[in-house]
């Protein structure tokens, strides 16, 4: 067995359970995507080792690291997890340069050898200046880029993210997420990404699985769960049609396509999103039309209670959400052509860089 | 707040501040009023002095160390260890604190004296005689300063966020290192005040030490002994001895100051 299986509940109080199904292969980035309170944090002290767990298994590598049944867990410090903390926990009383290099004493290196590698650590996610600074000396964008060297220069099995960018302000969080795809790209082994925000996971992660209230609700692909979402949170938040672009005098090319975009003075590379719900599905070309219109075909149609879910290929695939009323009514089906609006207001548009 | 409007606060308040400053005040100026300036540098230089002045800073040293070796274990099990009786142990550690020292003294001549419960079978076994000794002051000094320590250190401990704790056993470091490296350093304030205090509670200490370890020259006699026999035989070393003290008691809280009772 490669890569990491988690299996297992746990039970902190009388009012919170956490149950987790997930496996992640070597070279893979599952999100584990879930509102605020749903056990994500737990999920990621159970698997570091820092809680233990109440039943089923834990394993990396093929190695059992927690296993009620059979009495086995290896504590926090043999499991070889790295772990980017939601607030980054940096010692605040090591310079940047001695927390980078404090995994890696006694793993293979002294302390000498270990301050030189953590310097190349540092180099690696420029802030080579930085390292005889105090973490609070720091910028939030900077801790969090000392936070990941930290956990990397462990040269850990699995790297696991709590929020990695929840703490940012939101220019600092676009700029960091396209660095930080750079970073888990790199990274060899199994990838878990804890986040409530649904761009960061389809961005950064091959597969989602959505917790809600200590329960997996859905796994599968970002397109699964655009798709088919289970769930009215997976509808809600997960829903979202994302596309990248590059912008200039108030529009998006998008694969060869052009959006109206709302704001003029945007330009460069941005990340188009809207709910699925802002696209408008007609039969014909609509009249007075708005100006985001295209036509394309139905590849496929998922069913969630009253609504519909029409996933839409040329020229932009993207996501549309309709009444099931709407799909009887206006006879949608598989392969049907239909014409297609957004209107430029519904769009949200961020840099990406 | 505008210092206009702080000026305004109730008379009775202003009234009583003061008085409650005088009321420290004064002594001390008594003490400087009395203090035979001229005399001061012999006075400091005579025998009884110099003694329980190497005395007292030998002691107390060596009364800080054993509260650091032993409180500050002792502190963690009182943070982090949960076991029964826990609340017991704690009242019975931190009870020195409230205690009368020279009940203290006479508690450590009943269980440690050479007829003691355990000072008996520790004579018959190595011939060692702790009370009149200066290990007995060491011993009986260590009983009223520990405490200090040990609340404080507790008091850190629990306050710690030990999240990072648990970040630095990620980073594969075991129990040990991660004591030494990461919750030492973080509670250092904590740490560094309650050594202070306790120091401070060794090295002014009277009671328990003159209870267990009796008041000989050399041996047992530290500055505030010294003190006590002096006001019977020559007021002004006396007057010297305690002006000392003020001076070495004022200089430690003002270099703990920032650290331990700033007003936040």
């Amino acid at each position: 067995m490669t890569g990491l299986q988690a299996q297992f509940s746990l039970k902190r109080d009388a009012d919170y359970s956490l149950a987790l199904d997930l496996s992640i292969e070597p070279g893979q980035t599952l999100a584990l995507l879930g509102p605020n309170g749903a056990g994500k944090t737990t999920a990621i002290a159970a698997i570091a080792g820092l809680l233990a767990i109440d039943t089923g298994q834990i394993s990396l590598s093929g190695e059992i690291l927690d296993d009620p049944d059979r009495d086995i867990f290896v504590a926090p410090e043999m499991r070889h997890i790295g772990v980017v903390f939601q607030d980054y926990l940096l010692f605040p009383h090591m310079t940047v340069a001695a927390n980078v290099a404090f995994g890696m004493e006694g793993n293979g290196y002294d302390r000498a050898g270990a301050r030189q590698k953590a310097a190349s650590y540092l180099s690696a996610v420029g802030l080579d200046e930085m390292a005889r600074m105090k973490p609070a000396e720091l910028s939030g964008g900077q801790r969090q880029r000392v936070a990941l060297a930290r956990a990397l220069a462990a040269e850990p099995a699995l790297l696991l993210l709590d929020e990695p960018l929840s703490a940012l302000d939101v220019t600092t969080r676009a700029s960091l997420r396209r660095d930080l795809s750079d970073y888990l790209s790199q990274f060899p082994g199994p990838r878990l990404l804890v986040t409530h925000e649904p761009s960061e996971a389809f961005l950064l992660a091959d597969e989602i699985v959505i917790l809600e209230d200590g329960n997996v609700t859905q796994a599968g692909s970002a397109d699964d769960i655009r798709l088919a979402p289970k769930t009215d949170y997976a509808a809600d938040v997960a829903g979202s049609n994302l596309l990248r672009g590059f912008a200039r005098d108030g529009r998006v090319e998008v694969g060869g396509h052009v959006l109206v975009i709302p704001e003029a003075d945007v330009s460069g590379e941005v990340l188009v999103s809207f709910h699925p719900s802002a696209v408008a599905v007609h039969t014909s070309r609509p009249e007075g039309s708005p100006r985001n219109t295209w036509a394309t075909q139905i590849e496929r149609i998922e069913r969630h209670r009253e609504r519909a879910r029409l996933r839409l290929v040329t020229p932009l695939p993207l996501t549309a959400e309709v009444t099931t009323a709407a799909v009887e009514g206006l006879g949608l089906d598989v392969g049907s052509q239909v014409w297609v609006s957004v209107k430029a207001t519904e769009l949200r548009v961020e840099a990406a860089v | 707040m505008s210092s206009r409007a702080r000026q305004r606060s109730p008379l009775v308040l202003i009234i009583l501040g003061s008085i409650g400053v005088v009321f420290f005040v004064m002594p001390f100026i008594g003490l400087l009023g009395r203090t035979p300036w001229r005399d001061l540098a012999s006075l400091l230089g005579e025998e009884i002095v110099l003694d329980a002045l190497t005395l007292s800073v030998v002691t107390s040293l060596a009364a800080t160390l054993i509260s650091a070796l032993l409180g500050v274990p002792l502190a963690w099990l009182l943070a982090r260890v949960e076991f029964p009786g826990r609340t017991l142990v704690r009242g019975v550690v931190l009870t020195p604190l409230v205690l009368p020292p020279v009940v203290g003294g006479a508690a450590l001549l009943f269980a440690l004296g050479r007829r003691g419960l355990l000072g008996e079978p520790l004579f018959d076994a190595t011939g060692l005689v702790l009370p009149f000794s200066t290990w007995g002051v060491i011993l009986a000094t260590t009983f009223v300063a520990m405490p200090f320590l040990v609340i404080t250190v507790e008091g850190a401990l629990r306050n710690m966020d030990r999240r990072y704790e648990g970040a630095a056993a990620t980073l594969g470091a075991g129990r040990w290192k991660v004591f030494w490296r990461v919750t030492i350093p973080m509670i250092s304030p904590s740490l560094l005040s309650g050594l202070l205090l306790a120091w401070a509670r060794a090295f002014g200490e009277f009671g328990a030490t003159i209870t267990f370890a009796g008041n000989l020259q050399g041996r047992t006699q530290t500055l505030p002994l010294a003190v006590f026999v002096s006001l019977e035989s020559d007021r002004d070393v006396a007057i010297a001895i305690s002006l000392l003290m003020v001076a070495v008691s004022l200089l430690v809280l003002v270099a703990m100051r920032d650290r331990w009772w700033r007003p936040t």
